[in-house]
């Protein structure tokens, strides 16, 4: 990172806060802010042919987007499934961002159009996770992940792409054959979003060092579409890769310790109290469930166990052949009994906790690839 | 003698309007926004009465959450001389992103009803019925010795004792304790009543958590039938919502339809006490370790026919595999430090008024 230019970055921010914060604090006002009423309504979802910038709204969610006026290049739905999990629709859009003739970027954005109770399976998929998916977080209701790749821009997708490739055809616009693609995908109890974004190649630049630095950026993006998710962005925006991480650490950070500034400012807390909120906020990472798999029914488990039980055998009856039998028969056995021990506590959890919905499968945009530009093999085991 | 009764609906209008005139409602709205999330209060009138920075009672590590905004509101009788309900908030005004937990008084205790619909080591939804004490003398959180000189200023009798019906619900960004302390008399609604009116709200008050609540939206009334209208109400719109997909072209009929199923499968399930996913995991462990000690012994025993070896043998090994169970979570979660159990924590903040005896 540019230290010099992220702290001329940073007090230029810091100085703009602090005027932003002396417009809107009430003058003399000590107490804690109002309650206000809330919006009247949702503002209006974007609809084809729209320019956009800051902020996409969509399904009740809000998108945060990269600089620049985004063009509203389709919307839909994504394909009915057979899920019984009553989340209405996952709507969908795709925008596309011009330089001339030239498309820049797209974003692809998905989100559940009618809220669950309780959460979603699975959001980030289940391990192994590849290794361009940075896990921020998971527990049985929530997760948060990021992944960099690369997306070859083929017909292949849902319907909203292939309204999206009319559109870029009819106004006879330039889209490269493939694109880098960060993706983020944030899902709570109630809602989840994912999106995409896909940028166009800078030449000369290292292509791990550039994949690096897009799975950084991701991270950083998947935290601002955490707080889409809950309508919590609130002007919160993040530059493009190649700007934002030359200028930014976290943005959410960032507020969070301006904020805890602000009511230190008001009188609200005292300086002491702001002192350990921020030290507190510094400090504050977002922990995951512990796996439980270690415990029950890995790999791991399944080789040694069945050596322990060989080991234990021979060292008290000194019998090869017998400690052989043993082992392979208590082998068999335990196979079965882990078989029915998790199928009849996956029924009591059904029963004595709230199922998380079954995550709709989604169709994305494009065939992704690998760096040598063939499609990868997670996605064709899928 | 026919004119008696004219008089007496006179005076008892002109009544009512003085004492409207004195306690006129604060035009305070039924959705309140603290942070980003909505905090809707039951339906009718509330007067805005104490906003001060509440206190975390417990000591835990809960990062940067800002304040907590405790926000107390009383809602007078019709004659305006007295309160009959009064609402407590505690919520935090910045997101942080590591979770909260559990409201003390959500787990099972004498004198409590309570249930606790979600539960983990993140997110909590739950509710609790109890009694509460007000000694106004006592010290107590600012906001309520705010809406103690509001009452005064008023000429609003405050309780002495209340029914308490109070709400939880969190997740990784957010917390909110939404607490009703309604008047503990003859017209106080029955615990039953409370308690559907409170699986109800429960769900209205997590969709504010993550601001999913349409504008204006309130909690039902304090009684049955307003809790079970809104029961019925809430799952009508979904379905609703269902049928204006079907006729925007974006959801088949069928589609339509196993979904409408499922919601009506999980209103019917509503309610049920849940425990969180970590203890459930510990019961799925402890199982398969006892079977596996009584499936190893007795292997054993038909191969060796040997009581003793039997038992030595099962010993030997469930201690061993015990032991490598325990070393490969210790490992596991070093290499992966950022990770705790899916447990719920209790996190409470400074309430007013406290537990008979207490």
């Amino acid at each position: 990172m540019n230290r010099t230019g992220w702290q001329g970055w940073a007090m230029l921010r810091a100085v703009g806060a602090l005027a932003l914060l002396l417009l809107v604090a009430p003058a003399g006002h000590a107490a804690v802010p109002n309650t206000t009423v809330p919006d009247a309504a949702l503002p209006d979802p974007a609809k084809p042919g729209e320019t956009v910038t800051g902020v996409l709204e969509i399904a009740g969610k809000q998108v945060p987007l990269p600089p620049g006026a985004w063009v509203v290049a389709a919307t839909g739905v994504q394909p009915a499934g057979t899920a019984e999990a009553p989340y209405g629709v996952v709507r969908s859009a795709i925008l596309m961002l011009r330089d001339g003739d030239d498309v820049r970027a797209l974003v692809e954005v998905n989100a559940n159009d009618i809220s669950v109770g309780a959460g979603w399976a699975a959001p980030c998929g289940n391990d192994p996770l590849p290794a361009e998916r940075r896990l921020r977080y998971r527990s049985r209701y929530d997760a948060a992940c990021a992944e960099a790749g690369e997306t070859r821009l083929d017909w292949i997708g849902p319907p909203a792409w292939q309204a999206a490739r009319a559109v870029i055809a009819r106004d006879h616009l330039h889209l490269p054959d493939t694109m880098l693609t960060a993706m983020a995908v944030c899902a709570n109890r109630q809602d989840f979003l994912e999106v995409r974004v896909h940028l166009r190649r800078v030449p000369g630049v290292d292509d791990d060092a550039r994949r690096k630095a897009l799975l950084d950026w991701a991270g950083l993006y998947a935290s601002l579409v955490g707080k889409g998710l809950s309508r919590d962005l609130g002007g919160l925006l993040l530059d493009f890769p190649s700007r934002a991480m030359l200028l930014q650490d976290d943005p959410v950070l960032d507020r969070r310790l301006l904020r805890i500034e602000a009511l230190r400012r008001t009188g609200v807390i005292t300086p002491r109290a702001a002192a350990e909120q921020e030290s507190a906020a510094l400090q504050e990472v977002a922990m995951s469930a512990v796996d439980p798999n270690p415990r029950t029914n890995t790999l791991f488990n399944q080789i040694t166990s069945p050596l322990i039980n060989l080991g234990t055998a021979y060292s008290v009856t000194r019998n090869a052949a017998l400690s052989v039998a043993i082992a392979a028969s208590e082998h068999v056995t335990r196979l079965l009994l882990v078989s029915a021990n998790e199928t009849r506590w996956d029924a009591i959890e059904r029963a004595v906790m709230p199922t998380p919905s079954p995550m709709p499968v989604l169709q994305h945009l494009g065939t992704p690839v690998n760096k040598d530009g063939l499609p990868r093999l997670q996605d064709l085991a899928r | 003698m026919r004119i008696a009764p004219v008089l007496a609906l006179l005076l008892t209008g002109l009544a009512a309007g003085a004492a409207g005139a004195q306690t006129q409602p604060d035009q305070t709205p039924a959705l309140l926004e603290i942070g980003s999330k909505q905090v809707p209060l039951a339906e009718g009138p509330w007067i805005a009465a104490g906003d001060a920075a509440g206190r975390v009672e417990t000591d835990v590590a809960l990062g940067g959450f800002g304040v907590i905004r405790n926000l107390v509101l009383l809602r007078p009788a019709v004659n305006g001389r007295s309160v009959v309900a009064m609402a407590e908030v505690n919520s935090n005004q910045i997101g942080i992103e590591d979770g909260w937990g559990l409201a003390a008084d959500c787990e099972p205790a004498a004198g409590v009803e309570s249930a606790v619909l979600v539960r983990g080591g993140w997110d909590v939804a739950c509710w609790f019925i109890t009694a509460r004490q007000w000694d106004w003398t006592a010290e107590m959180p600012l906001a309520w010795h705010q809406a103690q000189a509001t009452a005064a200023r008023r000429g609003l009798a405050l309780p002495a004792r209340t029914v308490t019906v109070g709400l939880r619900v969190a997740n990784r960004q957010g917390v909110i304790d939404l607490r009703f302390h309604l008047v503990d008399g003859k017209d106080a609604p029955d615990r039953v009543a409370l308690a559907n009116w409170a699986v109800v709200s429960l769900r209205l008050l997590d969709a504010g958590l993550t601001h999913g609540l349409p504008a204006g939206r309130a909690l039902p009334a304090f009684d049955a039938g307003s809790a079970a209208l809104a029961r019925g109400g809430i799952a009508q719109e979904r379905i609703a919502r269902l049928k204006a997909l079907v006729a925007e072209g974006a959801l088949t009929e069928e589609e339509a339809r196993r979904q409408e199923a499922a919601i009506r499968e999980a209103a019917a399930h509503e309610g049920v006490w849940s425990f969180d996913p970590d203890t459930i995991d510990g019961f799925r462990w402890a199982s398969l370790q006892v079977g596996q000690a009584l499936t190893d012994a007795s292997l054993t025993f038909l191969w060796t026919a040997q009581s003793l070896q039997a038992a030595a043998v099962t010993a030997l090994q469930t201690g061993a595999r015990s032991a490598r169970s325990y070393l490969t979570s210790v490992v596991w979660n070093r290499v992966r430090p950022v990770t705790r159990a899916d447990s719920a924590r209790v996190v409470d903040f400074a309430y007013g008024g406290h537990k008979p005896g207490g």
